[in-house]
């Protein structure tokens, strides 16, 4: 759907605002209808306008996506996407850069969050920023200087000679959590440097299983086919990428997409939410040392995967979103057999609650453990039940309506403990609000089409477009392409956003509390890990630190 | 003779049965999961006879963990074998088997600590110091228990407990501490801070495999049939004397069953605490517990 709700007259006045405040400034300003507020500037004013946007209006920076635009405009470019929240506005504050000479300055004092994508954009585009320190961040160590796989020379299936890694040194007394963790079952690794049990610094290495999804979509696959690679991105939150990917095609190709197709794709993102949150509800509580709760949580989670499979005829993985809307219907007998599980999955859950909650050991370790202040939230531009928990009133689903959301009443839990046991409350809470969301979408299912007849996709368009999945908001951002192809495809999931908050939350905290911290946040590291193109041959990394991990990270119990 | 008889029957039982009913609490705790669980309660046996078919691996620069585990083992058994199995001996009448057994129980909590110590892993060493921090809690009330029941019988042999000697509510009350510390002391949730396998990927085991964990897994069962050996003795000695030699001691093997079973279905309901919230917890149901028993014991009710 890429009908914008934003009022145009709040638009204008936003747009007017801007100009009169800091119009010498700015280049061009225009309103493009499915991407947002495009504001271009120079490089020289980029800070400024930041700022600005940033603190002046109180928006969060939600994606950046740096671009390589030498082919079409003869330069590099990146686009900064903020969100205005109460007026579910997009803010995207292009700049260009000359292509002998792609530098930027710096944002992340004005915006922590924007980090990590200037060292993204510094790895895989060979954009410099002034002002920080810049190191290899996605790509491996053996990955050779100067080549940048996001670059349009650069084939999608290079297979460079891999350059000779750096050794690192071990130093310090220090806990390694990961790569495979019996509290974290996926490669990521944090290196928590501990004084006795207190943890005193966090250091964050993830970008471990990169398949270099961008690229591939830009090069080898067509429109149609990209939604089944964006469900691959994730075995949690698939359907969101996918969803997240068509409707970023379809507004920037401005595609209507037929009223029953944005309902069914709304009652699977549900279905799907409720399977992520009783999943890690499960998590936790084994994370606590509370298996019964674990098993209890997963056998419910279990019915919702069976109805996944009723509805889309896989359990996982649905496989049933293109642009243009969804490839199956539902019919009476679904939403009758639907109805049924749900209201089974809602009494169990209940029975479940009340028993988890009634646990002293479960309140007392989750109360007050892992903070995050409202502050360092907005700060860090969290997402998701994290900025939830933490006193923001952030949900996509609200602020920039999509699918069939605006038909439906439903509650936005926010706490502002900010702590573990708030975020698990948030999710015990949209637990309920997502089947009281199923039910009024079964309810209303209107008749007719469920794809659209005409799908054009014209060249050079921008699309933003954004899904609140469990973990928090989903966000792609598209420029088409000749060919039927993207020209650019950015990816931004929610734990991209979220993981820089856990130093906030580990940082003096109890180790005992450390994976269950981690695993509040309800990461998702293939999620995050979607980017980079590895090179089969030199990808595994085996550094003298690794071997002495590896031998810490076996389970003696059960030998994983 | 037939005492000794009985004595030596029911010790090959015990060291036989250990395995087995940890599979059974495996069975129950996969039905309160809703699970189907191990195909039969002798899996724990074959989990340790697998472990013992596997390749000796020893941690890097840890031999002594050898000297440390034979150790470990051996005063496992021998503890068993100076418990009483609800009628003493008459050779244990004039033992101080009480002092014994305490100072057996408490070097076995230490060497369990220790043994993996040895290996100087992060996750161990903070395995250990958990242990530790727990242990100086629970092992002084355990010790404090056993005093106070010396103290009450007024000697230091368990023949002497008998319901005539002993003061029966100050001795209930006694009971109960003691069945808390030895519930802690077996390491189970939500005391199994030392190995906590989400956080600390087992701590104090981690550095054990094959024969070495084989060896630590069937140590640690015969150590749990120790400590909720010593619970059932509790209650069944004072009655040893009415129900003469035979009567006692299928009535001890029957409390033991049942103090491991309850005690499993306690663990399965319950999450983990943390360590610096244990120790503080323990102490405000120790110390209440042991003013009590203390100042009803003096009373002599």
């Amino acid at each position: 759907m890429y009908k914008m709700t934003v009022n145009k007259e709040l638009i204008e006045k936003v747009r007017e605002k801007i100009v009169s405040e800091k119009g010498d400034l700015i280049n061009r300003i225009y309103y493009e209808d499915g991407a947002g507020l495009v504001i271009e500037v120079s490089r020289e004013n980029l800070r400024e306008i930041a700022y600005y946007i940033h603190e002046i209006l109180d928006t969060y920076l939600r994606t950046v996506a740096g671009v390589d635009e030498r082919p079409i405009k003869g330069v590099f470019s990146a686009y900064y996407v903020f969100g205005l929240d109460e007026y579910g506005l997009n803010i995207i504050v292009a700049t260009h850069m000359p292509p002998e000479d792609p530098t930027l300055p710096s944002i992340t004092d004005i915006a922590p969050s924007a980090d990590w994508y200037e060292l993204e954009m510094y790895d895989l585009l060979g954009i410099r920023f002034n002002n920080r320190k810049l190191y290899r961040f996605v790509l491996p160590e053996d990955w050779p200087e100067g080549v940048y796989p996001l670059r349009k020379d650069t084939p999608y299936n290079i297979r460079p000679k891999p350059a000779k890694p750096q050794k690192q040194v071990l130093s310090g007394p220090r806990i390694p959590v990961g790569p495979y963790h019996p509290a974290l079952h996926e490669p990521e690794y944090f290196e928590l440097y501990v004084e006795g049990e207190r943890v005193v610094d966090v250091e964050y290495n993830g970008f471990h299983v990169h398949r270099g999804i961008e690229k591939l979509g830009e090069s080898r696959f067509t429109y149609q086919q990209v939604p089944f690679l964006a469900e691959r991105i994730c075995g949690i939150c698939g359907f969101v990428h996918s969803v997240c990917y068509t409707q970023a095609v379809e507004a920037a190709a401005k595609i209507e997409v037929p009223e029953r197709a944005l309902f069914i794709r709304s009652i699977l993102l549900e279905v799907e939410r409720l399977h992520s949150h009783l999943l890690w509800i499960g998590v936790a509580c084994h994370l606590l040392g509370y298996d019964a709760g674990f098993m209890h949580a997963w056998r419910i989670r279990e019915k919702t995967m069976v109805l996944a499979e009723l509805l889309t005829g896989s359990r996982k993985t649905y496989g049933i979103n293109l642009v243009g809307g969804v490839k199956k219907d539902i019919n009476n007998d679904k939403i009758n057999a639907t109805m049924k599980t749900i209201e089974w999955v809602e009494n169990e859950f209940k029975k479940l609650v009340e028993v988890i909650t009634s646990i002293p050991q479960i309140v007392k370790r989750a109360k007050s453990t892992g903070i995050l202040p409202r502050s360092d939230a907005r700060k860090l531009s969290v997402v998701g039940p994290v900025a939830r928990a933490s006193g923001l009133k952030r949900d996509v689903r609200k602020d920039y309506p999509y699918a069939a959301y605006r038909y439906v009443s439903f509650k936005v839990p926010v706490y502002s403990e900010g702590d573990n046991l708030a975020r698990l409350l948030v999710r015990i809470d949209e637990v309920f609000e997502s089947i009281n969301i199923i039910r009024q979408l079964l309810d209303q299912l209107p008749q007719g089409p469920i794809m659209t007849e005409e799908i054009e996709i014209p060249e050079n368009a921008i699309g933003v477009s954004s899904v609140e999945a469990p973990r928090g908001e989903d966000i792609h951002f598209v420029i088409t392409g000749k060919d039927n192809k993207l020209y650019r495809w950015r990816v931004r999931a929610p734990t991209y956003q979220n993981i820089p908050a856990l130093k906030v939350m580990l940082k003096d905290a109890p180790l005992a509390d450390a994976p269950l911290t981690i695993a509040s946040i309800d990461p998702c590291f293939s999620c995050t890990d979607r980017i980079q193109v590895v090179d089969l041959s030199t990808g595994k990394r085996r550094t003298i630190s690794f071997k002495e991990l590896q031998r810490y990270n076996t389970c003696p119990r059960c030998g994983l | 003779m037939l005492h000794v008889s009985i004595y030596i029957a029911v010790f090959i039982v015990l060291l036989v049965l250990a395995p087995i009913l940890d599979g059974i609490e495996r069975k129950i705790k996969a039905k309160i999961h809703s699970r189907i669980g191990p195909p039969t309660v002798l899996q724990s046996w074959y989990d340790i006879l697998k472990l013992f078919s596997k390749e000796l691996i020893i941690p890097e620069g840890a031999r002594s963990i050898f000297i440390v585990i034979g150790l470990m083992v051996s005063l496992v058994v021998f503890a068993l074998f100076i418990l009483p199995y609800g009628y003493p001996l008459v050779s244990q009448s004039v033992l101080p088997d009480i002092v014994f057994l305490l100072v057996l129980l408490i070097s076995i909590q230490l060497l369990w600590a220790i043994s993996s110590l040895v290996t100087g892993n992060p996750f161990a060493t903070i395995g250990v110091f958990r242990e530790a921090s727990l242990g100086i809690v629970n092992e002084f009330f355990l010790a404090l228990g056993f005093i106070a029941l010396m103290l009450m019988c007024g000697t230091s042999s368990f023949a002497t407990i008998s319901l005539g000697n002993i003061p029966v509510i100050a001795y209930i009350v006694l009971v109960v501490s003691l069945m808390i510390a030895c519930y802690v002391a077996s390491g189970r949730i939500p005391y199994d801070i030392g190995e906590a396998e989400p956080e600390l990927a087992s701590g104090i085991l981690i550095e054990f495999s094959g024969p070495l964990l084989g060896l630590a897994l069937y140590t640690h069962f015969v150590k749990r049939i120790l400590l909720y050996g010593v619970v059932a003795d509790l209650i069944v000695l004072p009655f040893h004397s009415m129900l003469g030699p035979i009567y006692s001691t299928i009535f001890f093997i029957v409390l033991l069953i049942g103090v491991w079973l309850l005690f499993a279905v306690v663990s399965i309901i319950l999450a983990r605490t943390r360590v610096d919230i244990a120790p503080k917890e323990l102490l405000k149901v120790y110390l209440p517990l042991s003013i009590l028993y203390t100042i009803l014991g003096f009373m002599g009710v």
